[in-house]
C-alpha cells in the first residue's frame, strides 16, 4: 500500500516532466504512449524498493530516464547515428535558419536538437532544461560533479550558438 | 547568451503543452500485467517453435537414407533442444531488479555491455551447435544418394551464407556497442 501512495505521490510531482522526457525519446506518439507507460510501471514496481537514501527526484528521474535510454540502444543499429555533445558543441550552425522564429518551431527545433544525443548526453541536456542543478544531475547520472560542469558549459554553449539570435530578436 | 535567454530556453521546454497521459494507479497495474503476459508469450512462442522443429525434424529422421545422416539429423535436434533450454534458463525481464535505479551511467554501461555481449555470443549460441549436425546431414543425404550433389551443394552453400551473414550483422552491433563503451569511457575519464 505504501508503495501505491509513494507512486501516486511521483506521478502527481513528475508527471509532466516524464511526459517531457517522454517526448524526448520517442517523437512517434504511440510509441511515446507506450514509452511512458513503460516509465510508470517501472517506477511504481521500482518503489518496491525505495528506501529515502536519495530524494524521490533522484529516484523517479533514473528510473524514467534509464527505461528511455534502453529503448535507445534496443533500436541502436536502426537508428540513425548520435552524437556526443562535445560534437554537436563543434557542429556548424547555418545562421539562415536562425531568424525569428516562434516558440512552437523554436521548441521543434529544440526537441529534435535533444532527440540526436547519445542517452548520456540527453540525460543531462533534460535535466538541465528541467532546472536540476548540477549537485542533482551528477545524483541522477552517477558523473562526477566536474564531469557535469564541463558538460552543463557545453549545453550553454551549444544552447547559445543555436537561439542566440532568437533570444536577441525579442529584446 | 544571457541568463535569461537561458531561462526562456528552459521555460520553452518547460511550458510545452500536455499532452494528457498521466496514468491512475489501476491503468499501471493493467499495463505490468500486460507486459508481464506479453513476456510470456513471447517464450512461450520460441518454445512452441523450437518444438515444431525438433517434431518436423525428428519426423525427417525417419526418412533419412543412412546411419550418417540421422546422426547428424540427432546433432541438429540436440543442437536446437540445448538453445531451448538456455533460452528457459537465462529468462530475465527487460530490466532486472535493482538495475533500472542504477546512476544512468553506470546503468548504460551494464546495458551496452550486456547488448554488445550477448551479440558476439549469438554465433557461438545459436550457429555453432547447429552447424556440426547440419553439415553432417549434408555428407549423410550426399552419400545416400537421396539426392543430387547440386542441390545440396546450393543447400550447403544458402546456409553457409545465412551463418555469416549472422555473424557479420553481429560483429557490426557488438562494434556498435563497443564504441558507444568507448565513448563512455572517456567521458568518465574525465572525472
Amino acid at each position: 500500500m505504501a508503495r501505491d501512495a509513494l507512486y501516486a505521490d511521483a506521478a502527481k510531482q513528475f508527471g509532466r516532466a516524464l511526459e517531457r522526457l517522454a517526448r524526448a525519446y520517442e517523437s512517434d506518439s504511440d510509441r511515446r504512449a507506450d514509452l511512458l507507460q513503460d516509465i510508470h510501471v517501472a517506477l511504481w514496481r521500482s518503489l518496491e524498493r525505495f528506501d529515502g537514501r536519495c530524494s524521490m527526484r533522484t529516484w523517479v528521474y533514473r528510473v524514467a530516464h534509464n527505461v528511455a535510454a534502453s529503448t535507445v540502444i534496443r533500436r541502436r543499429s536502426r537508428a540513425p547515428t548520435l552524437v556526443s555533445l562535445d560534437e554537436l558543441e563543434v557542429e556548424p550552425v547555418h545562421p539562415d535558419v536562425e531568424g525569428a522564429l516562434d516558440g512552437r518551431r523554436n521548441l521543434e527545433r529544440l526537441m529534435a536538437l535533444v532527440q540526436r544525443l547519445n542517452p548520456l548526453d540527453r540525460q543531462i541536456m533534460l535535466l538541465y532544461l528541467e532546472d536540476v542543478d548540477a549537485a542533482s544531475i551528477g545524483e541522477v547520472t552517477g558523473l562526477s560533479p566536474g564531469n557535469v560542469a564541463t558538460k552543463v558549459h557545453r549545453i550553454k554553449k551549444i544552447l547559445t550558438d543555436r537561439f542566440q539570435r532568437r533570444g536577441r530578436d525579442d529584446r | 547568451m544571457t541568463a535569461d535567454a537561458r531561462d526562456q530556453v528552459k521555460a520553452l521546454w518547460q511550458q510545452q503543452a500536455p499532452e494528457r497521459r498521466s496514468m491512475t494507479l489501476e491503468q499501471v497495474l493493467a499495463r505490468a500485467r500486460q507486459l508481464d503476459d506479453r513476456g510470456r508469450k513471447r517464450r512461450l512462442a520460441g518454445y512452441v517453435a523450437g518444438s515444431v522443429a525438433i517434431a518436423s525434424y525428428g519426423f525427417a529422421l525417419s526418412r533419412f537414407p543412412n546411419a550418417e545422416s540421422v546422426a547428424g539429423g540427432l546433432l541438429v535436434i540436440l543442437a536446437v533442444a540445448n538453445l531451448l533450454y538456455q533460452t528457459w534458463a537465462n529468462a530475465t525481464p527487460a530490466i532486472q531488479g535493482g538495475d533500472g535505479v542504477l546512476p544512468g551511467a553506470e546503468f548504460y554501461r551494464r546495458r551496452l555491455t550486456r547488448q554488445r555481449d550477448a551479440a558476439l555470443a549469438r554465433w557461438r549460441r545459436l550457429v555453432l551447435p547447429i552447424a556440426p549436425g547440419f553439415i553432417v546431414v549434408i555428407i549423410g543425404l550426399a552419400r545416400g544418394g537421396r539426392a543430387g550433389w547440386l542441390p545440396l551443394t546450393l543447400i550447403a552453400a544458402a546456409a553457409a551464407y545465412v551463418f555469416i551473414r549472422i555473424r557479420v550483422l553481429d560483429r557490426a552491433c557488438a562494434r556498435a556497442h563497443q564504441l558507444d563503451l568507448d565513448m563512455l569511457d572517456r567521458m568518465e575519464d574525465r572525472r
